[in-house]
């Protein structure tokens, strides 16, 4: 169950993304938050402003419905949903520095709106 | 020294091979037999496998079993064993395979190829035969029995069914079996000698596969092969037969006068959709010499052209279904190999990235002068390399190559190893992590290294099915059952339990409902480590109600672990 309201949100995958976004955001006042996809549908979350969404292989496309209009970045499957003006998509593996500019950059463009 | 193995075609263990290098090899129920079967049929001790030099091959002994051994159905108290044998232990058959061993003498060393002038030979034949006769023979054989003497025809289709069953051995090789095939005709027919010339279908050239020649018979120089004849049986596909050699002109080279051929017999190797090759026979023995001649006074009839039609169609489907298995087999190893790099470079790109990860973090608490910052990166790359490390293990402990190391030891010593190695990881992933060992465990003769890691593998997945759920729970126990005079550990948890559809599935390599965190490889080494020593591993789960593995381990004494050493 997740039940506060982070600014970032990351849906499986390695915890280590986790661990960087954590290390690297939090200091700035970004509360980052980790959740299984399987989890989601039980949790009381309410909307992040940027979501990390790692795809896998063996797994079903990503549930995108819940999160729509929220800016979202893919990282694994090739075949996730193209990049566009809410959603970015990278492959592994990336280089962590861009990935970090990214969300900064979506971030932005959240308190913009 | 020689070599053979033994593939498990039936049983428990199907699918498993093992290698004979000559020495005395015991098979059994029993963990410290190096044949090591998962069959209660089986006695502890069940046979041993030698190669006996008196005997010239492998030898296979029961040992005072309770269920007997069996030689191709037969009950056996010792057998030399020949290559395509089938061996029945208990439940279980094995498939007993000689290493192809080369031939000292090449096929095509046996031949002479000429090439005979071309015209006018066909006069020489004395009889043709179309190959749908030979195919007759096979499908109507009442006819031909009515046609013939009892005797023959029975030898006929005797030998027929010992070329089908040799055919179908999936343990010859191609040359091995048109070896036997040729042993097999040359004896029927009568022949001197034979040899199978094999369509290349790179060059389309028809190439020396084997050569073969009655026993009792010397070769002397090499076999001469009419160029003409294999030529226009291949061209017509009909076989031929002749029984004038010394006056045929295709005969009239010299090589061919020398070696005194008198008889020849050549008929297609007729495939389902090409010529696969030919199969030719000759005879130079002196026809006052030769035993059992038929009605027009030769050794070859019309009747063995039958057969040899029947035989050569025989052939040609055994090497086309050679061909196919080579083919079927190559696109399977290929397929696998794909499939290993693809899952392993997966694996080794997670790593990769979370290095990176680490990486980052240390690059910038380096250049903020961050300590704080640089402990957070380094403790990510240590984890990554703890990941690393379990992955290569893995991958060493279930590769053919690791051999357990017996040795005198108590599993609770290894149990709470793990359990004081998992626990700052169960913390970490608030799971309470308990361990509970029993004083009545005795010591026994076990692979300390191995059983670490099949218990740590599955403490492991334990954590994590349960991480992040609130009252998250792994019990580790140690019990000893005396009746059976076996050691088990016990790994539960109360995490969402494991479906039923999964369970089947849970120890194949690569076969991993983790996704991005599981290897699939830990349980398949936890299983084979633990079959290692004799035992095996038990699931019970239901979905909503956690998990129990219980992994059984047979007791064995100091005496066995000091006989098991090498």
């Amino acid at each position: 169950m997740v039940g506060n309201s982070p600014s970032i949100l990351v849906v499986d995958g390695l915890s280590e993304t986790t661990d960087v976004l954590k290390a690297v955001f939090e200091p700035r006042g970004h509360a980052v938050n980790r959740v299984r996809q399987s989890q989601l549908s039980n949790s009381t979350l309410t909307p992040p402003r940027v979501v990390v969404w790692h795809t896998n292989e063996s797994e079903t496309t990503p549930l995108t419905g819940r999160f729509q209009g929220i800016p979202r970045i893919f990282i694994g499957r090739a075949d996730c949903p193209a990049s566009d003006g809410e959603t970015r998509r990278f492959s592994q593996p990336f280089e962590y520095r861009e990935l970090l500019g990214t969300i900064e950059s979506l971030l932005a463009k959240a308190d913009a709106a | 020294m020689p070599k053979a193995t033994l593939l498990v075609v039936q049983g428990a263990d199907q699918g498993l091979r093992f290698e004979l290098d000559g020495g005395a090899v015991t098979l059994g129920r029993g963990a410290l037999n190096p044949i090591c079967l998962r069959d209660d049929e089986v006695s502890r001790t069940h046979a041993q496998i030698r190669f006996d030099e008196s005997a010239g091959g492998f030898v296979i002994g029961d040992r005072q079993s309770s269920n007997g051994t069996f030689v191709n159905g037969e009950a056996i108290q010792t057998r030399k064993l020949s290559n395509g044998d089938q061996i029945a232990v208990g439940t279980t058959a094995f498939l007993f395979q000689e290493a192809a061993v080369a031939r000292p003498i090449r096929a095509a060393d046996q031949l002479e190829v000429f090439v005979g002038d071309d015209v006018r030979e066909r006069s020489s034949i004395i009889s043709e035969l179309s190959q749908e006769v030979g195919q007759q023979l096979l499908r109507d054989a009442t006819s031909i029995i009515k046609a013939s003497s009892t005797t023959q025809t029975l030898a006929n289709l005797q030998v027929l069914y010992r070329i089908t069953e040799a055919a179908v051995t999936p343990t010859l090789s191609l040359d091995q079996l048109l070896h036997r095939i040729l042993e097999l005709t040359i004896e029927v027919v009568g022949a001197d000698r034979g040899c199978v010339l094999v369509n290349d279908p790179r060059t389309s050239q028809l190439t020396p596969q084997a050569f073969s020649h009655r026993r009792g018979f010397s070769p002397g120089s090499p076999m001469p092969v009419s160029r003409s004849i294999v030529d226009y049986v291949r061209k017509k596909g009909q076989g031929v037969r002749t029984s004038d050699a010394p006056h045929d002109q295709r005969f009239s080279q010299q090589s061919i006068m020398q070696a005194g051929i008198r008889e020849a017999m050549c008929v297609p190797m007729q495939g389902r959709y090409e010529l696969m090759g030919v199969l030719y026979l000759d005879i130079t023995t002196p026809s006052d010499q030769v035993p059992r001649l038929g009605p027009e006074g030769h050794r070859f009839t019309e009747e063995t052209l039958h057969l040899l039609a029947a035989i050569g169609r025989q052939t040609a489907l055994a090497v086309e279904n050679h061909r196919f298995q080579d083919a079927f087999l190559k696109a399977e190893r290929l397929a696998a190999v794909g499939q290993t790099i693809a899952i392993l470079s997966h694996h080794i790109k997670n790593i990769l990235q979370g290095v990176r990860g680490g990486s980052y973090l240390i690059d910038m608490g380096l250049k903020q002068h961050d300590e704080d910052l640089i402990g957070r990166g380094w403790k990510i790359v240590e984890k990554n390399q703890d990941r690393i490390y379990h992955l290569v293990m893995d991958m060493l402990s279930y590769s053919a190559e690791r051999k357990p190391a017996l040795q005198v030891a108590n599993v609770n010593d290894v149990v709470r190893d793990v359990c004081e190695l998992m626990e700052p990881h169960a913390a970490e992933c608030q799971v309470e992590l308990t361990c509970q060992l029993s004083d009545q465990v005795p010591e026994s003769a076990i692979d300390p290294e191995g059983i670490h890691r099949a218990v740590l593998n599955i403490v492991t997945n334990a954590i994590e099915a349960v991480e992040g759920a609130t009252g998250g729970r792994v019990t580790v126990e140690t019990s000893y059952d005396l009746p059976s005079d076996e050691l088990v550990v016990l790994v539960r948890d109360n995490g969402p339990g494991i479906p039923a559809a999964q369970q089947a599935m849970l120890f194949n390599i690569f076969e991993s409902t983790k996704g991005s965190r599981g290897t699939g490889l830990g349980l398949a080494v936890s299983q084979k480590v633990i079959r290692e020593h004799g035992g095996d591993i038990f699931v019970e789960s239901r979905e909503g109600e956690g998990a129990t593995f219980r992994l059984v381990l047979a007791r064995l004494d100091e005496a066995a672990a000091r006989a098991y050493a090498p």
